[in-house]
């Protein structure tokens, strides 16, 4: 399975949510992502599947941009694999620029 | 800002026995809305509170809420008033391309943990009221 930074950064510049720290923020529109939460479940006492959760973000000084990347990059992570849930707005702490944010999980089965 | 509604599996099931045997429903719904809310409140304190530069976010948020009702569907408001100064959580909780999500904050909120408490609290607020209604 692709990587989700790499899936995104085929489309915009790509960064750990983060890791911008006393940084501007890149022109036009950039993705940021993070692993939020992980599981595993079982069969016959041995891990069986392993389930990771991700936010993504995608952030823009244009509103339509934003759109048009953000389901560019819906579509690429539903094409390798992952499951992505409805997109909201996401609060920016940078007047010019406006947010939305997805879920996206993946499921991975492991060898047992 | 985020609205606690009866949430446990067995919610319509537990309502429905509980106005057969002639039980308060709307009484109930809100006592358990009502305990959940302060079940978890102190939390989101704790988890939020060591961020309070200017006082802002705290003086936001939710700690007193009350029922609402929406038709028949009844929910309380939880957590930050966005609109009231509470935008810091929601940098807090899912982070800024600057600054790293806040995975204690988040949790605080939507965590498991906290689900299952409030599952917990709900579910057992209405088999307490059907019991009642029994006797």
């Amino acid at each position: 399975m692709k990587t989700i930074n790499d899936i995104l950064a085929a489309i915009k510049p790509t960064f750990l949510q983060g890791t911008l720290a006393g940084q501007e923020y890149p022109a036009g529109t950039f993705f940021t992502f993070w692993n939020y939460d992980s599981s595993e479940e079982y069969y016959s006492n041995k891990p069986a599947k392993l389930i990771r959760y991700y936010w993504v973000y995608c952030y823009s000084e244009d509103p339509k941009e934003l759109e048009i990347d953000l389901n560019a990059a819906i579509k690429a992570l539903r094409s390798a694999g992952y499951i992505v849930e409805p997109a909201t707005d996401i609060a920016t702490d940078e007047p010019t620029y406006t947010g939305k944010m997805i879920t996206v999980i993946s499921m991975e089965t492991l060898e047992v | 800002m985020a609205r606690l509604k009866l949430q446990f599996d067995a919610w319509k099931e537990l309502g429905e026995s509980l106005d057969k045997l002639g039980g308060d429903l709307k009484a109930t719904t809100e006592e358990a809305l009502i305990k959940s809310h302060a079940a978890i409140t102190p939390g989101i304190v704790a988890a939020f509170g060591k961020h309070n530069d200017t006082g802002t976010m705290m003086g936001a948020l939710r700690d007193k809420s009350k029922v609402e009702w929406e038709g028949m569907t009844a929910s309380i408001p939880i957590g930050f008033d966005i609109s009231a100064g509470g935008v810091a959580s929601v940098f807090l909780m899912y982070g800024t391309p600057r600054m790293a999500p806040d995975r204690k904050a988040y949790n605080a909120i939507y965590g498991g943990k906290v689900k299952k408490q409030i599952n917990e609290i709900q579910m057992d607020v209405f088999k307490k009221a059907i019991e009642r209604a029994m006797r």
